[in-house]
């Protein structure tokens, strides 16, 4: 059942601005997956190429 | 008709948010003024349709959150990021209902009855307020929603379509159904 207030008294601008918690907001944000990112399959791929390279090189 | 002017904004601010906005889509620290701005907005928003007020501070930190997590989904399409913003908080409050965390409530003042019942064409009395409390519950959910943005936040037509998805209009259409509807009730009720 839906309730029907009329006239009830309104909160005040000040006292709504102050419950304002932006760090609040940003702590409870899902935390990024590195492996989304692009940088992140560069960076796996330049070191394992470098990695096989290297390798190469010490068995020549 | 007196209208909601957190909607109406020119150009230059309308820019000013986009480039938060982008800024924010790389750091999300970014988003703060836009959360400065929106957040009294959004809380009067949902706190007018739930019962209790801390729920309502709950919900207003989901909607933000939401609205940061989805950041980059979001597209410039040249109207208000509000929009966007009230959109998440409606489907967040349809949730907290759903999930019996709130109970629907419409809180309005003496004034806002006044109007409507002038626009009934009827003479405010004691008896004609209490007819009209009377029917607001009888309304199905989605023309409630209707006359309660545009007649008692006194929303514009195009902001109320970009809130519940549909043209300004079909939304234009709807409430006017709705009214219909309303005032049909208001009529049966003794």
């Amino acid at each position: 059942m839906i309730k029907i207030y009329i006239d009830r008294k309104e909160i005040s601008s000040a006292e709504i601005n102050s419950r304002q918690d932006f760090n609040k907001i940003l702590a409870a944000l899902p935390q990024k997956k590195n492996w989304i990112n692009p940088w992140f399959y560069g960076a796996i791929g330049l070191s394992s190429v470098i990695g096989f390279i290297s390798l190469c090189f010490l068995l020549l | 008709m007196a209208m909601n002017m957190m909607y109406f904004q020119d150009a230059l601010r309308l820019e000013e948010e986009h480039q938060i906005i982008e800024k924010a889509k790389l750091n999300p620290s970014h988003f703060a003024p836009l959360y400065k701005k929106y957040y009294e907005s959004i809380f009067r928003y949902i706190n007018k349709r739930v019962d209790e007020e801390e729920t309502a501070y709950d919900i207003t930190s989901c909607v933000f959150v939401k609205a940061l997590t989805n950041i980059n989904r979001y597209e410039f399409r040249g109207v208000p990021f509000s929009s966007w913003l009230f959109r998440i908080a409606k489907s967040e409050l349809y949730q907290s209902f759903r999930d019996q965390k709130a109970k629907r409530t419409v809180k309005i003042d003496s004034v806002q009855v006044a109007d409507m019942i002038e626009d009934f064409i009827e003479d405010f009395s004691e008896e004609n307020k209490a007819k009209l409390l009377k029917c607001l519950p009888m309304l199905k959910e989605n023309q409630l929603q209707l006359i309660e943005m545009r007649f008692f936040e006194k929303r514009s037509f195009k902001e109320l379509g970009e809130i519940i998805g549909l043209t300004e209009n079909n939304a234009k259409v709807k409430t006017f159904r709705a009214l219909v509807k309303l005032k049909e009730l208001f009529n049966k009720t003794k």
